[in-house]
């Protein structure tokens, strides 16, 4: 390995994201490379600065602001769609409601017509028409 | 906080439950803030970017199918926050702000944390967003080349190119500093 392609791999080196034949092909070319070795102590030694940042403080209370602006959109998009799972819900009981209704309907007055009309074979008898079968 | 606790966190939010979402704020607004104050640089901008990467989470969650952890997709929808908001930005004097809301230090070593702060701010600003992030990211969140490239939305080559170009430019960065430390 050369020098350009094992200093590429110096970040995935430090953070330990390597694979096991990138790893191994690195540390054998660090074996062979003082410039390489002396540039990987330093990016480990600037992480190491890096992190003696102390961790910024969260701000007092930002968890209650960001639900008060949470809650207050929530709120907000129920208005704009009110009580919208209710209502689909709502909508889908009705529907099979009036599904259920028409058929019901539409069985019970089908016997109705059935049951208390002519036929139309008998009607058009009635009224002198030859159907065959009828009045037989 | 698991995974698997974020994610029955998550399933009762998706469902409406504030209160599931209140908790998911709380365990992860540390995190998000810590991040955003490190790659802005500035403590009023990262805490109105963790106000709005949680409003965003809210928006979405229903588009959350948990391909990445919830934390994962925080910082993905932070990182595309900041890299917006860092791209419209118009060049301003460097930032020195103390991150801590107390003073916790002894003059002493407030003094040294303070020069410290400086000397990294004046480091990381040299930075693309792009490479800020990656970078950030890795050293103080510790995140695996395969989470930043999730969070940053790029292919894991590309991260590491990213955290390579990032990791000389601080290395050339920081020496500028000691020398300029030094004359």
């Amino acid at each position: 390995m050369k020098c350009d392609k094992a200093r590429i791999q110096l970040a995935g080196l430090t953070d330990k994201a390597l694979s096991a034949g990138e790893n191994e092909a690195v540390r054998r070319h660090l074996a062979t490379c003082d410039e390489c070795r002396t540039l990987l102590e330093r990016l480990r030694a600037d992480a190491e600065l890096l992190r003696q940042e102390p961790a910024p403080e969260v701000p007092a209370g930002l968890a209650t602001r960001i639900m008060a602006e949470v809650r207050d959109r929530s709120a907000r998009d129920n208005v704009r769609n009110p009580g919208i799972w209710v209502m689909s819900l709502a909508t889908r009981v009705a529907a099979v409601v009036l599904v259920a209704v028409g058929i019901w309907l539409g069985t019970v007055l089908g016997r109705g017509i059935a049951g208390s009309q002519p036929s139309l074979a008998e009607q058009l008898a009635a009224h002198g028409v030859p159907v065959a079968g009828a009045g037989q | 906080m698991s995974q698997d606790e974020d994610g029955q966190l998550v399933e009762r939010a998706q469902a409406g439950d504030l209160a599931a979402f209140e908790c998911l704020v709380r365990q992860h607004q540390g995190r998000l803030y810590g991040y955003l104050c490190r790659v802005s640089r500035n403590a009023a901008d990262a805490e109105e970017m963790t106000q709005e990467t949680f409003v965003k989470a809210w928006d979405g969650l229903a588009g959350f199918r948990g391909k990445a952890s919830f934390k994962t997709w925080l910082f993905r929808i932070a990182t595309n926050l900041w890299i917006n908001r860092f791209s419209r930005r118009k060049p301003v004097e460097p930032l020195t702000e103390d991150f801590s809301a107390e003073p916790r230090f002894e003059p002493a070593a407030s003094f040294r944390q303070r020069a410290l702060g400086e000397r990294i701010n004046r480091a990381l600003e040299g930075l693309p967003a792009d490479q800020r992030s990656a970078l950030v990211l890795s050293i103080y969140e510790e995140l695996s080349h395969d989470e930043i490239a999730a969070a940053m939305g790029r292919s894991e080559a590309s991260v590491n190119m990213l955290l390579y170009r990032a990791r000389m430019s601080l290395r050339r960065s920081l020496d500028d500093l000691r020398d300029e430390a030094h004359t």
